[in-house]
């Protein structure tokens, strides 16, 4: 399975489709700096729709992933995931723990299922 | 304290350019890129059971340096996403660069600014970077804040760069279930990360509404299930900030 083209070509996918719409905007914030209300509605709404966006990757890759966890039963999946949110919000906000647990509960669930 | 022409730029008393940038080496080696080196671990392995090559991935951690946007390309592009749609999802997911680097540069303001210099030090604008930036540069000296940025920075690129590289190779070597917990980590970590940052109603909305949705918009257009349920997520929040 191959993402992208070979040689040249993609790097300049990954430049078109990575690099530059990621970096624009940091050099836009050097460019405009302060001539800019950063804590109006407008970025209020960048912040937020950035923020649904992860979240609607994070859920992408959980309900319909691309690669291998596609070999993991959905209901698998969402077990692991739930239990990962449920001990972090258990160990009050443990960042560290919940993603451990969540990886530990699917390895074991790997394990288990051969 | 005035400065007369031709005296060398004094970052501090007591803190050389060298020192500054040591400092903020050290500030990048400690907790932050422990965080990022273990994501970057997930990336690395994501990166290759995406299809992509070692050295690709490698040029994705230090050419783009943000894990969502890394994150995002990749698993857009393994779904045969076009150059177009992915573009476009990336640069909604790194919007939040802009902001971020605009009150960054307050900090990072000094008598003679370089535009080429500025622009190089914004490569380095990242969420950790941000963060540790937020927290030490306004206790150092004015003169000594570039150079612990770009330490900071660097060490950070570094870290990422080496969780990358060693998260690929591991992949082809561990067993299979190693592989598979792994890439289950990434998304947990990115779910949980964003819970921790929500402090407002509207950021668990945004963050709630963007996960749901995404299995009623893929029901209805599977094309449309990610910057649907981003775009509509976000504007919801957005809506019910004063409701």
């Amino acid at each position: 399975m191959s993402a992208v083209p070979d040689g040249l070509a993609a790097y300049a996918v990954l430049v078109l489709a990575g690099v530059l719409p990621t970096e624009m905007w940091r050099w836009l914030g050097v460019i405009v700096g302060n001539r800019l209300a950063v804590e109006g509605a407008l970025f209020q709404w960048v912040r937020l729709v950035a923020a649904a966006l992860v979240a609607a990757m994070v859920s992408r890759m959980l309900l319909y992933p691309a690669g291998t966890l596609a070999g993991v039963p959905w209901t698998w999946r969402m077990g692991a995931f739930l239990a990962a949110v449920a001990i972090y919000l258990g160990l009050r906000r443990n960042l560290a723990a919940g993603v451990a647990s969540g990886a530990l509960i699917l390895l074991a669930v790997e394990v288990l299922r051969g | 304290m005035p400065r007369t022409t031709g005296d060398p730029p004094s970052p501090a008393p007591g803190m050389s350019v060298r020192q500054a940038f040591g400092r903020g080496l050290k500030v990048g080696a400690s907790v932050p890129a422990a965080v990022l080196f273990a994501t970057a671990l997930g990336f690395g392995v994501l990166a290759r059971d995406a299809g992509f090559g070692l050295a690709q991935t490698l040029f994705i951690s230090g050419a783009v340096f943000a894990m969502p946007n890394q994150v995002m390309l990749v698993d857009q592009l393994s779904r045969n996403e076009t150059l177009a749609i992915t573009a476009l999802a990336v640069a909604l997911t790194a919007m939040r660069l802009l902001p971020m680097t605009v009150t960054l540069a307050p900090l990072l303001d000094r008598p003679q600014r370089r535009l080429g210099v500025d622009l190089a030090l914004s490569h380095l604008v990242t969420i950790t970077t941000w963060l540790e930036g937020n927290r030490h540069l306004p206790s150092l000296a004015p003169a000594a804040r570039v150079p612990f940025f770009a330490g900071l920075g660097l060490m950070i690129v570094v870290a990422l760069m080496a969780g990358t590289a060693l998260g690929y190779t591991a992949a082809a070597s561990v067993p299979q279930p190693i592989t598979t917990a792994l890439l289950f980590a990434t998304p947990v970590y990115f779910f949980l990360s964003l819970i921790t940052t929500s402090r407002l109603r509207a950021d668990f909305i945004a963050v709630g509404a963007g996960a749901l949705l995404v299995p009623i918009v893929h029901a209805m257009a599977p094309g449309l299930d990610l910057l649907g349920a981003g775009l509509v997520g976000g504007t919801l929040a957005f809506l019910a900030r004063r409701a």
